[in-house]
């Protein structure tokens, strides 16, 4: 009699805890909270639940079964949820972008994941230190619209504003094969387009500083020669957007074939990028 | 209302809240957007399997069903560990290119 609507309430509370932690599941935001849901209320409802399904039916031998059950649960979710929680923070799986606090970060290695990052719709609103906006300057198409919202995202948020030049070396000393006797020509061609990219950094820095001063702001200007991966990866930190034309590269339009921008960042795995449509700079956030 | 009435709506209530919570998870599992996700929400449904497998010895009053509840949390367990070491070596090597 008793044991009916005992049966009964187990059942169903174990059963709704269960859907409350798929719903969870389902709409947290980050992976870390999804996994926290899954694996705290998951474990209480089916627990509940069995404990039900022992008053169902009754027998000593049913007891036992349903007491290991609920141990081995209790002693194996936690480990599987702590494994699942340390593989995707390793893997760098991103966190919510309103997480204020990351207690790993230096104590855990931490990898980038794969997929086009997301932008969270907050990201920029709840990431008001923006204190320096650092502006790749290319001599190409798309400049135009990155330097404008550089100087513009400096204003706005009382930034300082860093024009940064660079000269893409890896890119520009690899000429191609080189036949036999021809290495000459070949490190002529080097020397002949690395004065080219000189050039042409030097226009980019001249209307850069002519935009600036129109715009009364206050700005610097470095330049740099190398791999631009590892010099941006440099350049990005805590408060810092780095502003980048979407259409050229460090290159400045001198290799041989067109090489862009979005998919260098991503293969370099400098992100989150924001890039809201085909003619706007690509902007990431450090 | 007789005992066995309750005992049935009860359960009856019981599994239509568990098949919505395996939809939910199985609706995470589609969606991801990242492996882990999908690892988390099939731990979730698996965790929900061991349920499930509680409310088939309610429905068909056969003891038999608690083994394989048993059964079903030993593997989500196993395969959750090995997921884990799936997704922790993958970046792993992906670092070391």
């Amino acid at each position: 009699m008793m044991t009916a609507f005992l049966s009964a309430f187990f059942l169903v509370a174990g059963a709704a805890l269960c859907l409350l932690a798929s719903v969870g599941v389902l709409s947290l935001p980050d992976f870390f909270m999804r996994m926290h849901a899954a694996t705290k209320a998951g474990v209480a409802g089916c627990g509940l639940l069995l404990v039900g399904v022992a008053f169902a039916e009754p027998s000593p031998g049913m007891w036992i079964k349903v007491a290991i059950a609920i141990a081995f649960l209790l002693l194996t979710t936690p480990i599987a949820g702590h494994l699942l929680a340390r593989a995707g923070y390793v893997a760098g799986v991103p966190l919510w972008g309103g997480t204020r606090e990351d207690q790993l970060k230096g104590e855990l290695p931490r990898g980038d994941f794969d997929h086009p990052p997301t932008i969270s719709p907050g990201r920029n609103a709840m990431n008001p230190t923006i204190e320096r906006v650092v502006l790749g300057l290319a001599n190409g198409p798309g400049m135009e619209n990155a330097m404008t919202h550089a100087i513009e995202l400096a204003k706005t948020r009382r930034a300082e504003l860093v024009g940064l030049a660079i000269v893409d070396t890896k890119t520009l000393e690899n000429v191609g094969p080189v036949p036999i006797g021809g290495n000459y020509y070949a490190a002529q061609l080097r020397k002949e387009l690395i004065a080219k990219a000189r050039h042409r950094i030097a226009e980019a820095v001249q209307s850069f500083e002519r935009a600036a001063r129109q715009a009364g702001i206050s700005f610097s200007v470095s330049v740099e020669e190398g791999d631009p991966a590892p010099i941006l990866r440099g350049r990005l930190g805590q408060g810092v957007a780095l502003v980048l034309p979407c259409r050229i590269w460090f290159d400045h339009g001198l290799a041989d074939r067109r090489i862009d921008p979005a998919s260098q960042l991503a293969r370099h795995r400098i992100g989150p990028v924001e890039h809201r449509d085909d003619d706007a700079p690509l902007v990431v956030f450090g | 209302m007789t005992p066995e009435t309750v005992q049935m709506g009860g359960a009856a209530i019981a599994a239509v809240l568990l098949l919505a919570a395996m939809i939910c998870a199985g609706i995470r599992i589609v969606r991801g957007p990242t492996g882990p996700d999908r690892v988390v929400a099939l731990d979730m449904l698996g965790i929900l399997g061991v349920a499930g497998a509680g409310m088939a010895v309610v429905a068909s009053g056969s003891a038999a069903f608690i083994d394989i509840a048993l059964g079903v949390a030993l593997v989500g367990f196993l395969a959750a560990v090995a997921f884990a070491g799936f997704i922790e070596r993958g970046s792993i090597n992906e670092e070391e290119e």
